[in-house]
């Protein structure tokens, strides 16, 4: 991967992030907000380093 | 029974998705069976007749628009990502099974997921919490993985999320194409000179350590393979051996002729990656260079005949010890006491070195006899077996601190009658579970038993909260059960009387 996409990617990243926290804060859990987190965690396997870490959750 | 199956992982796990979906057929001839995979990896499917329809995850498609300067890339990712995810949905699957056990997959399951739709594998609840609605997700979770104790190997795990019981045939070649024209000689060694990651590999210089070595014992002739990304290490090897010994066919063949040239290997040597699983699938023996972080329990090779040679790196596999088992499994030999090799049925290999052996003080024999009882105090904890006895006297203070502690969190819990109660005492429970982590930092040994305990927590869902304490409480009170099996009188007694390390 080249670095200017690499760039791009994280660049993209921060705006998903920042994004889906707004979705959640306003409106929730939503379709959007999941469709959202399918985005950044697509974009986290793209990014050396970026590692998709286990699925680990809070317990309630 | 219309299934969806998803495998998103690389190539080595989608072979060894094959002989589960395989049965999958073998049991539901008249059913159709969906697989999502990655463009990338999507060469894997080639000759996978039971599958009846391929879905590819568009990964550059979706995430191009978000790489362009545009403002509106991300709602052109979503309208891409929606392509895919309302296709799948008008699917409406039967069941979908997700043999990826990753957030993403999580994520996508939960999305094309239609009212009615079995599940087994990670999804999520409409809360956005990871949702594990299986016992066998559950255990992967929590024991599956380099370092940890399973040994169930991936296939049979596969296969228990499809809910089938593999057979022979369900590892077997599919059709493969005619490579007379590579000009192959009449006996010969597959190497694979690759790995899909770096950490897995071997050098150039150990390969030709082993090579050089394997020529004093047994000359044979070699063929390498390997994928694009390895073709200046097969042109170094082919530069490096004399002339003749070595055919070098590395980025010259697609999948389906690599595993045509392993079908006639007598034997192929090399790291974890796609060809080991292949030549699984076609029935030839490997020995596996299992180097680096790797749990071979889970990934090995499961031909008959093969063997595995772990190593944390490649400095600890001497080029010696290679080549002398290369000629030793071509010669139909016995093999060097200890040595790990694939045996049919659950656990895949046998090997006197991960067996309890004669206690000694030596790190590798605590490593063995440490391995051992976390693989059997899973199987207590899992299938219902007997309990192992506590492997030192540390487990049994452990079990004393996590009673204490537990019984704690369990009064406490009690006294939770309605939300205020829980704000009140949520500092209490919560310093219960760091003092439940602090023990199994303490006491390796207790760590299987605590993920378990940590597992069934992580699947509560989103519930009233009466019904919340209550599903909290019998996961602490089926917890306190585990525990009071090592203080009630047993005949349990201590295997080993040494201090810890």
């Amino acid at each position: 991967m080249t670095t200017e996409i690499e760039a791009y990617l994280l660049q993209a990243l921060k705006k998903l992030e920042k994004a889906s926290e707004e979705i959640r804060r306003t409106k929730g859990y939503t379709a959007e907000a999941e469709e959202l987190q399918i985005l950044i965690e697509l974009a986290k396997e793209q990014v050396p380093h970026e590692k998709p870490c286990h699925s680990t959750r809070e317990t309630r | 029974m219309k299934s969806l199956v998803i495998q998103l992982a690389r190539l080595g796990d989608i072979y060894q998705s094959w002989p589960a979906l395989r049965a999958l057929k073998r049991r539901q001839p008249a059913g159709e069976i969906h697989l999502l995979t990655r463009p990338r990896f999507a060469g894997a499917c080639e000759g996978l007749t039971a599958v009846d329809r391929v879905h590819l995850l568009p990964t550059q498609q979706i995430l191009q628009p978000l790489v362009s300067s545009s403002i509106s890339g991300i709602e052109e990712s979503l309208e891409k990502l929606r392509e895919l995810t309302s296709a799948l949905r008008s699917e409406n699957f039967d069941q979908i099974v997700n043999l990826s056990f990753s957030p993403l997959s999580s994520y996508l399951v939960h999305q094309i997921e239609t009212n009615g739709t079995k599940i087994k594998g990670y999804t999520r609840f409409s809360d956005g919490y990871l949702r594990i609605p299986d016992d066998m997700s559950a255990y992967f979770y929590a024991q599956v993985g380099p370092g940890r104790p399973n040994r169930f190997h991936l296939c049979e795990i596969f296969a228990t999320l499809l809910g089938v019981d593999l057979s022979p045939p369900d590892w077997q070649a599919p059709q493969l194409p005619a490579i007379d024209h590579l000009g192959l000689p009449g006996e010969f060694v597959a190497v694979h000179v690759g790995a899909s990651e770096s950490h897995k590999r071997v050098t150039y210089s150990k390969w030709i350590n082993i090579l050089s070595h394997l020529r004093k014992l047994r000359p044979v002739k070699i063929a390498l393979i390997g994928g694009s990304d390895e073709v200046a290490i097969g042109e170094q090897m082919a530069a490096a051996v004399p002339a003749g010994e070595l055919t070098n066919l590395v980025g010259r063949l697609d999948l389906l002729q690599t595993m045509a040239v392993l079908q006639r290997a007598s034997l192929l040597v090399g790291p974890d990656s796609a060809p080991l699983h292949m030549a699984s699938l076609v029935g030839v023996p490997s020995l596996n260079l299992s180097v680096g972080e790797l749990n071979f329990w889970e990934t090995g090779p499961r031909s008959p005949g093969s063997v595995v040679l772990p190593a944390a790196s490649e400095e600890d596999l001497p080029s010696d010890t290679v080549a002398d088992m290369v000629a030793r499994l071509l010669q139909h030999q016995r093999l060097p006491f200890a040595t790990i090799q694939a045996c049919p049925g659950t656990p895949s290999y046998t090997g006197l070195s991960r067996q309890v052996g004669a206690l000694g003080t030596s790190a590798t024999q605590v490593g063995a006899v440490t391995d051992e009882f976390a693989w059997q105090l899973l199987k207590a904890i899992y299938q219902g077996d007997p309990f192992p006895p506590p492997p030192d006297k540390w487990f049994l203070e452990g079990i004393c601190q996590l009673i204490d502690v537990n019984s704690f969190v369990i009064e406490t819990l009690q006294a939770v009658h309605e939300p205020k109660d829980l704000q009140t005492r949520a500092g209490l429970l919560d310093r219960g579970e760091e003092i439940i982590e602090t023990v199994a930092k303490l006491v390796p040994s207790l760590i299987p038993a605590i993920r378990w305990y940590k597992t069934e927590k992580v699947r509560l869902g989103p519930l009233p909260f009466i019904e919340l304490r209550d599903r909290n409480l019998a996961i602490q009170k089926m917890f306190q059960d585990f525990l009071e099996v090592y203080v009630q009188p047993t005949d349990f007694q201590p295997s080993v009387t040494k201090e810890a390390p």
